[in-house]
């Protein structure tokens, strides 16, 4: 037989094979090598949890991406910095209301994103998950979904970026704080050289863009409430409003509100939400939530949201977890048939409807807060993914809410200006001036917390029983622009109910 | 005389990778979403980048055409033929592992890996048999 010339003689691809066996076996070797340093040095793997409840307290929302902090570092500032922490605060993040579970590295609402070193951010349980106890003795009871009354993200981030202000603050200082303490990895004295001048400027430059929330004038968020919208105007959508040569207008920078409880979704599919009912879907209203935490439009984690998406759509409200007098919360059932049925029930015509102002008459400073370029900046914001909003409107009230779980959502109204149903079913002339915030103590018998009831004098408060006040807790001042607590007063919201037919009302309410 | 049976294999497991990848890139570019869907792939933010990835593989995937008619006249493509798949199978379990890729990814990972890891071991059996048309007995 002729040989070709132009094609390969066996025994040269037989070398080919020698040569082919040799690299392979080179590169498997390279291979298990390359996997071993990305198993210890992981470029992107977020902590994972396999229960629902537990990826909700802890998972990623992409929040921790590019926008996490090293969480060694947050979990040391503040035993370094305890200068900046709220007076008589311990040293860890309890201090700020934060939920720590026992065994746990971090409380409830900060995930973990490994990145070489591990980063940390929060995510929607951070707001969403809150406690009771019935007495200062008792074991708290922690609930997904419910808001997060003691936590202050005010106080949070006004202590992160004080440390941030601080001369201190540098990567020798951590470096050597961690060491001192024996979790210095090999690792982190070049990454903190690094990442510690990259992470201070982050901060300060968050700090700078929001610094409207830290003028003295400015109400404080206090625990258990939110600006939703307003840290977007000049943050996020910076861009759009200066493309639009917008300025905000100083009256619509004090959208404070009560966070709101986040179980039992799929009724409220398709129903207007928010407090002021300015958009109908579920998914829109936990993305616009995962941006207002730190996420990154390009930067969500798509799954880790879904799959809290599809676990809420059927987390049931908590049961009321004390004692219920049947016979009072049966007579409350046709008050409440009577009185309240036509604008809270779930299918009833006005539930998810937005009450114009003028109607319910409560503090306007939210709805002021929602305008209608904050709404195209939104929409171009998220514009070209498969979740960007659509369904965003501006209103003129506030929206009617569903009551499921209503006994673990005091303080009431939007702004959580009403301490306990029993106050806001009292005429808002009535109602509290000033309460204590942040307590976890329930109060079985007005349903809400047992915090003291304050009235103003001079520089500072008195108590029920004519004492100065010189309690631990924060006060909510209702004479604080965003604060007041009128409206939702009158025959049509109950406040004319004697006191037997409230009693009769709240421990109907509480079966809800 | 050998009778050439592994470059028949090797023909045909570069078919079935064909079919694998058209498998991918036909959705991939026509219905993104659909392949999205299948297999907890992962939910894409935009779809422009998926569709972007299918056009490449398809021009991957003719490659593979040459090669089956003839793997030893183009030999450096049929090296990357079965190469390029191991890369791939590697890119999606490390991601699974490692970079935060959906779980479903590990489906494309196991197939990738399993198929082009038989198609080195065939190869290797191949080039031993050596070129049928070189014309040495």
């Amino acid at each position: 037989m002729m040989t070709r010339l132009d094609r390969y003689p066996p025994p040269e691809t037989r070398l080919f094979a020698q040569k082919l066996r040799n690299r392979g076996v080179v590169i498997l070797g390279l291979w298990g090598l390359a996997a071993l340093i990305l198993y210890t040095f992981p470029p992107d793997r977020p902590v994972e949890r396999d229960s629902e409840v537990d990826h909700f307290y802890y998972g990623s929302i992409g929040s921790d991406r590019t926008g996490g902090l090293p969480t060694k570092v947050l979990l040391l500032l503040p035993e370094l910095f305890p200068e900046y922490l709220p007076e008589g605060a311990p040293h860890d993040l309890t201090a700020f209301g934060f939920i720590q579970q026992k065994d746990e590295r971090l409380p409830i609402g900060f995930s973990i994103r490994r990145q070489i070193i591990d980063r940390t951010q929060i995510n929607c349980a951070a707001c969403h998950t809150g406690i009771v106890r019935e007495s200062a003795d008792s074991a708290p009871m922690i609930l997904p979904g419910m808001p997060a009354i003691t936590v202050d993200l005010h106080s949070f981030y006004r202590f992160l970026f004080d440390v941030a202000a601080d001369d201190r603050f540098t990567a020798r200082t951590i470096i050597d704080a961690l060491d001192d303490r024996g979790t210095l990895g090999w690792v982190d004295p070049v990454v903190y050289r690094v990442g510690i001048p990259i992470m201070r400027d982050a901060l300060l430059g968050r700090e700078l863009r929001n610094a409207f929330l830290f003028q003295p004038t400015y109400t404080p968020f206090l625990p258990g409430r939110v600006n939703t919208f307003d840290t977007f105007k000049g943050d996020q959508f910076r861009d759009f409003y200066a493309a639009e040569g917008v300025t905000p207008d100083p009256d619509e920078m004090f959208g404070i509100v009560d966070f709101p409880a986040v179980w039992n979704q799929a009724p409220r599919e398709g129903m207007w939400l928010h407090w002021d009912a300015n958009q109908s879907s579920v998914r829109e209203r936990n993305f616009s939530a995962a941006i207002g935490a730190g996420t990154l439009p390009h930067e969500m984690d798509i799954d880790a949201l879904l799959r809290v998406e599809a676990w809420l759509r059927d987390l049931p409200p908590p049961q009321y977890p004390f004692a219920i007098d049947e016979t009072l919360a049966e007579k409350g059932a046709g008050i409440y048939a009577a009185r309240c049925a036509d604008c809270h029930d779930f299918g009833s015509p006005l539930i998810g409807q937005a009450i114009p102002l003028a109607d319910i008459g409560t503090d306007p400073y939210r709805l002021w807060s929602y305008t209608d370029t904050l709404r195209r900046a939104q929409i171009d914001y998220t514009s070209g993914y498969f979740w960007e909003f659509q369904t965003f409107r501006v209103t003129d009230g506030y929206a009617t809410q569903p009551l499921d779980g209503i006994w673990a959502r005091a303080p009431y109204l939007h702004n959580g200006a009403v301490p306990s149903m029993w106050d806001l079913l009292s005429p808002d002339t009535d109602r509290p001036v000033a309460f204590e915030v942040g307590v976890d103590i329930y109060d079985q018998q007005r349903m809400g917390f047992q915090t003291a009831r304050l009235t103003p004098t001079g520089d500072g408060f008195v108590t029920e029983g004519g004492d100065a006040y010189t309690g631990p807790n924060q006060l909510l001042d209702t004479r604080l622009k965003g604060n007041p607590a009128t409206g939702h007063t009158g025959p049509r919201y109950g406040t004319d109910l004697d006191h037997a037919d409230k009693r009769a009302l709240i421990e109907y309410l509480k079966t809800k | 005389m050998p009778t050439y049976r592994a470059l028949a294999i090797f023909r045909g497991l570069l078919f079935l990778g064909l079919l694998l990848n058209a498998a991918f890139f036909v959705p991939g570019l026509f219905a993104p979403r659909v392949l999205e869907g299948w297999f907890d792939f992962g939910i894409t933010n935009t779809v422009h980048w998926l569709q972007n990835v299918s056009l490449l593989l398809i021009i991957v995937t003719a490659m593979y055409i040459p090669v089956m008619r003839d793997p030893f006249r183009y030999i450096f493509i049929t090296y990357l033929a079965v190469g390029g798949r191991f890369a791939a199978g590697t890119l999606f379990l490390w991601g699974v592992w490692f970079m935060d890729y959906p779980q479903g990814v590990m489906t494309l990972a196991l197939g990738d890996l399993t198929l082009s890891s038989v198609q080195a071991f065939v190869l290797y059996r191949v080039l031993q048999d050596g070129d049928p048309d070189a014309g040495w007995s």
